[in-house]
């Protein structure tokens, strides 16, 4: 599948915004848990836990299909391949990976969301499952920092599959 | 005039999909660049983590039973009109 350059460079635009949005949006997440985890005022505390659960349904999560997405296509439709280069396979794998583990994690954000909306949560409730968010945020927002890194670097590597690849075609 | 332009922008994506010396094409016999080998050991040794801290109970699988949900959300007490 080859795109032509105009719709190549749209396609482009779409998953950059996408994808850094995804990566902004975690990064506010963040803060976000850190200030449930240590406010003192219960009101603040239970108005973070709420915008987390909106700002992780409406937000993260169709921002991390999105990236995926826009991801694979910008793959198929670029001369870069999806399965030719290191970098562009360990963005698929980690962005998939990603994805699933933060659906496993909206569980435990979704449980503090319902306990906050029917109570005051004060800081020494569900405390262990709050410190949990504020270390899956973090390390997700690890993880999107190292896929953009990937991106703006594009480090040299080209796979088995792109070697094979190459020597067909040329 | 257009076609030119975009003879030139797919050559300069293909220059920088095989960005070697002179853009040949990669060799069959190219060993595993050693930032990809040092990103493996590393997610390895994560991932490695990870499973170890959900095995002993760490992790997300006792999120429910490893966390004390306020009494006042049984009891009523405290609950926001």
């Amino acid at each position: 599948m080859s795109m032509s350059p105009g719709v190549r460079r749209f396609a482009l635009t779409a998953h950059v915004t996408i994808s850094v949005g995804w990566l902004g949006a975690v990064a506010a997440f963040l803060v976000l848990a850190v200030s449930g985890l240590t406010n003192h005022d219960p009101q603040t505390v239970r108005a973070v836990y709420l915008a987390m659960e909106l700002l992780g349904w409406c937000l993260i999560v169709p921002l991390s299909f999105g990236s995926l997405l826009s991801g694979i296509v910008q793959g198929l439709g670029s001369p870069w391949g999806l399965l030719r280069h290191y970098w562009v396979l360990i963005k698929l794998l980690i962005t998939p990976l990603a994805t699933l583990v933060l659906l496993v994690h909206m569980q435990p954000i979704q449980h503090v969301a319902e306990v906050a909306r029917h109570t005051l949560v004060s800081r020494a409730d569900l405390s262990e499952m709050r410190l949990q968010i504020v270390v899956d945020a973090a390390a997700g927002a690890l993880v999107l920092l190292v896929a953009t890194a990937l991106s703006v670097y594009k480090p040299r590597g080209v796979t088995a599959y792109g070697r094979r690849e190459a020597t067909v075609t040329s | 005039m257009r076609n030119m332009e975009n003879n030139e922008d797919s050559q300069s994506v293909a220059k920088k999909a095989f960005p070697n010396p002179s853009n040949r094409r990669p060799a069959a016999s190219e060993p595993t660049p050693r930032w990809v080998v040092v990103f493996g050991v590393v997610a390895g040794a994560l991932f490695l983590c990870f499973v170890v801290l959900h095995l002993t109970g760490h992790g997300f699988g006792h999120h429910r039973s490893g966390s004390k949900a306020p009494e006042h959300v049984e009891s009523g007490l405290g609950k926001i009109p």
